[in-house]
């Protein structure tokens, strides 16, 4: 164990020590007026931190609300399509291609029409939220369910394990490291998503409250609010991957292949 | 006592005029599955709006945005080009970066555990958040669009490109090293040939990613291209233009996939 921390400790030095010889630098170089006025220092980002902190909670929790939302209506179709596509092999093409079609359709595209049909208030931000998210959530449910090993399927054949029990004991956990992996690529989707949507308009959230950063020209306010999604995203990447460790780590498995 | 070598029967093996016309075949069927799917879609956008009744200012049909297409077609192919070119010079240049930095992290032990693990870790982070930076930075202008589908698409591309420079085998190193083979030898003759396919399928992610950024930057700096067009149209209440301009970069983004996919699977074979 002490081993172990030892190690990790020599991975994470060198970046770290990096990290802080850069934003040194930046500090440095913003004192000595290098810089252009649209890069501030980072003291004067931490200070509107400190400053803005309520309004910067003020909007993120609608931004919060609208990807976790669409990151749950995004998994729950995920798993549908995916479940039908495991379930009855011919479908599995055609759910594959549905979603790559809505994969590489250009979100910024689709918005409008959107906006159009169900206006540009929190209803858009769940569903491009939820639109930005689904291909990884898609693949990742679609190569869990099939990562049943034939061996302890056939197993569970001569033993006479019933339907529930094969759902549960052997199909749920031979799928759960992809569908960590997946949920690992799909939450910083989602985050941008929601980002994307509020830009077009909000009344509370986060990414208006940097589209009026912008246009008024607060520089610290514009990187703050960055960094705040910024950190929201790692925070969505960081909760699946401390819940997937603790998962691995009770039952001894390996984490799949991305 | 030699061991019998088992040589497939070479008349039973494909002849290259038989490979093309299967390769001609399935591009035939792929071509044919997807006009099949895009006259669904048509066909069910224009029931649709005939069912639900839905006048011609909230919704257009499929004819009337045929229509709006061929009326303001050049002014259409005028922005979309406008897009593509900031597409175009992004992407090489988010190309050259990526490898000129991917070799040097890869050539220099240091480097790579110093800022390896800070690049990883932006790969989490949607880059695009940044745009309204750039915006600042770069003005409203084809600069912006640029420098967006440059940070957007440098990220896959050098992470690709270095799993790809690790992944010559030892044997291989070990062959180079034996031969008295100089590190720029083994650079150029193993590492970049193995990392090709590994840097295709960066590009690939990239490319698909590029379009969208590039609009999505146009339509937040105002720079004439179509991310802003459709949301001048929008603005105008122009539904015909929109739609038009909407199916178009639709279209486009589709094509960019097909041959950045096909680009992949040709090279990487």
């Amino acid at each position: 164990m002490a081993e172990a921390r030892r190690s990790w400790i020599a991975e994470a030095w060198p970046p770290a020590l990096t990290l802080a010889a850069l934003v040194a630098a930046l500090e440095a170089a913003v004192a000595a007026g290098m810089t252009p006025v649209t890069i501030p220092a980072p003291s004067a980002v931490a200070a509107e931190f400190a400053d803005s902190w309520g309004d910067l909670l003020y909007h993120l929790g609608p931004s919060v609300a609208a990807t976790a939302l669409g990151f749950l209506i995004s998994a729950s179709l995920a798993a549908l399509l995916a479940g039908i596509g495991a379930a009855w092999r011919k479908a599995s093409g055609p759910v594959m291609t549905f979603g790559i079609l809505i994969d590489s359709t250009p979100l910024i595209a689709v918005a409008p029409i959107l906006i159009v049909f169900v206006g540009g208030g929190m209803t858009l931000h769940v569903i491009v939220a939820a639109t930005a998210c689904f291909f990884p959530l898609l693949v990742g449910m679609s190569r869990g369910f099939r990562a049943v090993e034939r061996n302890a399927d056939e197993l569970f054949h001569v033993l006479a394990a019933s339907r529930w029990q094969r759902l549960v004991k052997l199909a749920l956990p031979s799928a759960l490291p992809y569908l960590f992996s997946g949920f690992k690529i799909a939450a910083p989707l989602a985050v941008l998503g929601t980002l994307i949507a509020e830009w077009m308009g909000a009344e509370r959230g986060v990414g208006i409250m940097m589209i009026y950063a912008m246009f008024s020209f607060d520089v610290p306010q514009v990187w703050m609010t960055i960094l705040a999604v910024c950190l929201m995203a790692i925070g969505g990447y960081g909760l699946f991957a401390l819940i997937e460790r603790a998962y691995l780590r009770r039952t001894g498995m390996e984490a799949a292949p991305t | 006592m030699s061991r019998p070598v088992d040589t497939p029967d070479w008349r039973a093996l494909p002849t290259r005029g038989q490979e093309a016309e299967r390769r001609l075949a399935a591009t035939w069927a792929f071509l044919l599955r997807v006009g099949f799917g895009v006259a669904l879609v048509v066909l069910l956008w224009g029931a649709a709006i005939e069912v639900f009744e839905v006048p011609p200012f909230v919704a257009p049909g499929p004819l009337a945005t045929w229509q709006a297409f061929r009326e303001h077609s050049g002014q259409l192919f005028a922005a979309l080009g406008f897009t593509l070119t900031g597409v175009g010079i992004g992407l090489s240049l988010a190309i050259a970066i990526a490898l000129s930095l991917g070799v040097v992290f890869t050539l220099s032990a240091p480097a790579s555990r110093a800022f390896m693990p800070l690049v990883i870790g932006l790969r989490t982070v949607p880059v695009l958040a940044v745009a309204p930076l750039l915006i600042m930075i770069f003005g409203r202008g084809q600069g912006t669009t640029i420098a967006t589908v440059v940070i957007v698409g440098f990220f896959p591309i050098m992470v690709n490109a270095m799993r790809g420079f690790r992944s010559v085998s030892p044997t291989v190193q070990e062959l180079f090293h034996v031969a008295g083979a100089q590190w720029w030898q083994l650079l150029l003759k193993a590492r970049i040939p193995f990392a090709l396919p590994f840097i295709f399928t960066g590009l690939r992610v990239a490319t698909t990613s590029a379009l969208l950024s590039a609009m999505l930057a146009e339509w937040l700096s105002g720079a004439p291209g179509i991310g802003r067009l459709i949301y001048d149209a929008l603005g105008y209440r122009d539904m015909g233009l929109m739609f038009a301009a909407v199916a178009l970069s639709m279209g486009t983004a589709f094509v960019l996939f097909g041959i950045a996919t096909a680009a992949e699977r040709r090279l990487s074979r």
